[in-house]
């Protein structure tokens, strides 16, 4: 057998392995995701009702306003995000790890808490600016997550080998950088375009109670209008179109590199530090005005809403377990990665992942979590698989959600690993599973250490499907935020802002012990 | 007549997969020692408040919560027949008729205690009343005063330049306080007549919100806004002194006051989810709901009016609390019927 045969066979081998490895993450999404949406669209949905609601006044309104403020969501959050990412993917510089939890903070914040910490710092600030700011805010975790494990795979040499050669700042730019660092890039900007165009809980609290996207319209006509097919209608469009944006930014593909050495270890120019730190403290602010409340009663400051949440005062505030809650998100959470990221890593193979499973595994992002938490009660009702009220339900869920993340966090990189490595490494006797260990996933690591960060955080701020999943006792830490806020007495205000101060520390501690533990 | 769906599916499944669970959809179980509540989130009863329940009948209680109320309706609604618990706790006047209409409830009005006959004429015969209250325009009294403004009295004061800028409430189509608002404007003006009132409200500068917490916990003067009268409840001011902090001296007023004329009434129901296979049990659940025990730990937990009307008043509400003598209300139908019109044409006025 020649050279060039054995390499067709290992190709082709690895090819069908490739749908086979994506079984856990269909597996996982088709449960948690699929069947409860279509589930709940077959029970509900007429064959003429898909067409029907788009006469009700006001519903092909939220469609377009969807699109529009997505994209200019989208341009703002890239126009701000990507040099950040950059900026603290590639240098090194006092502060880089506080900078890197700052940014990475505001997404997992519960969407009601970012709403909220924007109008404790500019009250009365609402409306179209204020949306679209908050969503930049919001997705520059976003733009970082998915695109520093790249920016850090660049070599220095690269970069200065065509610097060398004669090229400027801006050919280098579009000619060495951008081939290497699209597929990131893309996969970023569809995904912020999608989270902004399907936005809830921000455009509810800033929209000025008169501007919709179809995801308010899809809660609204299920919920509040008893309107269930209405909703199913919305729900299925704003899914079809959203899985058309997000599959095709995922599936724009780099140019292959070699990457043997993370990163550069050089000094950051001065402007550069000066803007993530301007960066940093815009994030902060919101923040930090958030923190504010929870010490901040009708008639001055006070500590008694962090000693309701820590159940010191059982009195006065009923029902309300913010240990209980901590474990439950913490739990949850945990679960949540354990599942998705080894999933993630299965499907995410260089060049031969299957694109039905990419795409399969991306539709949780595209799918609106309210119809996937009513699908789920009529789809898993039968006796005796009847498992509504199962706690693990909520991890499952959260786990099929945190899934396109958890891969748009790993699938650049894997696209980028030299092809030359596994096949060397299976040329010198190596199993593909010893290859697999010993030589891609170290590489790897970086994008595991992001990916695991952005499970964890994915599933301790989800809230749509959560909130119609849980009882009483699985109540994760966004749902007793947004209960205490609605409370009755100065008390539920600062108890709600301790508790959302309690998610902030805890999301901002699993970023750093993951970046300490896995990235160095 | 529809056929029970627990049980025909169940055969179902079984035929094709297991085979063995017919017995499941025979009578009770070794599962009556426990019944579900289905409640809204904020339903939250003092701890052991089912304890005499437990000792009268040896059932213990476990609630499950569901979201606000719509949320809790919706969910009952597509899982009619094959419920989430045996009793729900909380549908209100704004969603009973969606309710009644998905064939949520087994028809059950309990009548273990005395509940007066203007609530229970509003029940449709399928639920039991189990409390009541309002929702009114609240005013900050120290704000009014030092506006150099008295309180306003009446609907048409809410549109005198007087009063320009000072309103706040939350959005008739995501909260049900500022639909409970927009119904009470429309039970005031009648239908036809309310859009040119709101937008003389809109002219006058009033501030439409999302949330009833926005509105009260950023808007509101009290708590730092620029807003001195906000849609609230009427139970707002006793709930002040309760969670007042620091703790405000016994003998002070309430920081906080209603609007009386303003006031929109809504009742809650309790009702046994129809599907359930513990009739009897659940039954007995309602009579408790009601029961003089139970209905005296409401005021100051929930915050909301006792249905029984034996149950004496705590004094943070007889001191407190305004007791609103003709409150404004509607037929649960009509809610239900023009829900949608009313939301987008008033959607339409504030835009």
């Amino acid at each position: 057998m020649d050279a060039h045969r054995v390499v067709n066979v290992l190709v082709r081998r690895r090819d069908g392995a490739g749908l086979l490895r994506g079984v856990p993450a269909i597996v996982l999404v088709v449960t948690a995701t699929v069947i409860p949406f279509v589930g709940l669209v077959a029970k509900v949905l007429g064959a003429g009702d898909v067409f029907a609601v788009w006469s009700r006044p006001g519903v092909s309104g939220t469609a377009w306003f969807s699109v529009w403020m997505g994209a200019v969501s989208t341009v703002a959050t890239l126009a701000i995000g990507l040099p950040a990412a950059w900026i603290v993917a590639r240098h090194r510089f006092r502060g880089r790890d506080l900078i890197r939890v700052v940014l990475g903070a505001p997404f997992v914040l519960p969407t009601v808490v970012v709403g909220a910490a924007f109008l404790a710092l500019v009250p009365g600030g609402r409306g179209l600016v204020a949306i679209v700011a908050a969503h930049t805010f919001f997705n520059i975790s976003v733009v970082l997550r998915t695109t520093t494990p790249v920016f850090s795979a660049i070599h220095d040499d690269l970069v200065d080998a065509a610097r060398t050669l004669g090229a400027g700042r801006i050919r280098t730019l579009r000619e060495i950088v951008w081939p290497l660092t699209r597929s990131a890039v893309t996969a970023a900007a569809g995904l912020v375009f999608v989270l902004s165009a399907t936005s809830y809980g921000i455009v509810r609290i800033l929209g000025n109670a008169t501007r919709s996207t179809i995801d308010v319209e899809i809660y609204r006509r299920a919920i509040e209008f008893g309107d269930p097919s209405g909703a199913a209608a919305l729900a299925l469009t704003q899914a079809v179109a959203m899985l058309v944006v997000v599959t095709w930014s995922a599936s724009r593909r780099g140019v292959p590199f070699t990457t043997l050495a993370s990163g550069s270890r050089r000094r950051v120019p001065r402007a550069g530090v000066l803007y993530v730190w301007i960066l940093a403290v815009a994030v902060v602010l919101p923040i930090g005005a958030l923190v504010t409340r929870s010490f901040r009663g009708a008639d001055g400051w006070t500590v008694s809403g962090w000693r309701a949440v820590f159940g010191g005062d059982h009195s006065r505030l009923e029902g309300v377990d913010l240990l209980g809650a901590l474990g439950n998100s913490i739990r949850f959470a945990a679960i949540a990665a354990i599942v998705a990221v080894p999933v993630a890593i299965l499907v995410a193979r260089p060049r031969r992942n299957s694109r039905l499973v990419t795409f399969i595994a991306s539709t949780p992002v595209a799918v609106s979590s309210v119809i996937v938490g009513l699908g789920i009660l009529i789809t898993y009702d039968v006796e005796p698989f009847d498992i509504r009220s199962a706690w693990w339900l909520i991890p499952a869920v959260h786990a099929s959600v945190a899934l396109p993340y958890a891969l748009r966090s790993i699938a650049p990189l894997v696209a980028s690993l030299p092809t030359g490595l596994g096949e060397a490494a299976a040329t010198l006797g190596a199993s593909p599973w010893r290859a697999w260990w010993s030589v891609e996933l170290p590489l790897l690591r970086p994008a595991l250490a992001t990916a695991t960060a952005t499970s964890l955080a994915v599933s301790l701020g989800e809230f749509g499907a959560t909130s119609l999943l849980t009882r009483r006792d699985t109540r994760t830490l966004p749902l007793l935020v947004e209960s205490l806020l609605g409370r009755s007495g100065g008390v539920g205000s600062t108890a709600g802002s301790a508790a959302a101060t309690m998610l902030l520390v805890l999301t901002g501690f699993v970023i750093v012990v993951l970046d300490r533990g896995l990235r160095t | 007549m529809r056929p029970n769906v627990i049980c025909s599916r169940a055969v179902l499944v079984a035929t094709i997969a297991i085979g063995a669970t017919l017995a499941a959809c025979g009578s009770d179980d070794a599962r009556t020692t426990t019944l579900t509540l289905v409640a809204y989130d904020s339903f939250t009863p003092p701890e052991g408040a089912f304890d005499e329940f437990t000792r009268q009948t040896g059932i213990t209680v476990e609630i499950a919560t569901a979201g606000d109320t719509g949320e809790m309706v919706a969910k009952a609604a597509l899982t009619s027949g094959n419920p989430e618990g045996d009793v729900m706790w909380g549908v209100d006047t704004t969603f009973l008729s969606r309710a009644i209409d998905a064939e949520v409830f087994d028809p059950y009005v309990s009548g273990a205690a005395p509940i007066s006959d203007y609530l229970l004429a509003t029940a449709d015969d399928t639920v039991t009343p189990v409390d009541f209250g309002d929702v009114c325009v609240n005013y900050d009294v120290a704000a009014l005063e030092a506006l150099d403004l008295a309180p306003p009295t009446s609907w048409a004061d809410l549109v005198d330049p007087k009063y320009a800028n000072l309103l706040v409430t939350p959005s008739a189509s995501a909260s049900s306080v500022g639909l409970a608002f927009l119904l009470g404007s429309i039970a005031d003006q009648g239908d036809g007549y309310w859009e040119d009132y709101w937008k003389a409200l809109v002219d006058n500068g009033v501030l439409v919100v999302d949330g009833w917490n926005e509105a009260y916990y950023t808007e509101f003067t009290r708590y730092g806004g620029t807003r001195p009268l906000v849609v609230s409840y009427a139970t707002s001011p006793p709930a002040e002194v309760i969670f007042a902090d620091p703790p405000s001296p016994t003998e002070a007023p309430a920081p906080t006051a209603v609007v009386e004329s303003t006031c929109f009434r809504q009742v809650e129901y309790a009702g046994v989810l129809r599907g359930t296979d513990r009739v009897d049990a659940a039954r007995s659940l309602v009579d408790y709901l009601v029961s003089a025990n139970f209905q005296s730990m409401l005021p100051e937990s929930i915050f909301v009016y006792p249905s029984n009307s034996q149950v004496e008043l705590p004094e943070s509400f007889t001191r407190y609390a305004t007791d609103v003598a003709t409150p404004l209300f509607f037929d649960a139908r009509y809610i239900e019927t023009n829900r949608e019109r009313l939301i987008e044409a008033w959607t339409r006025i504030v835009s």
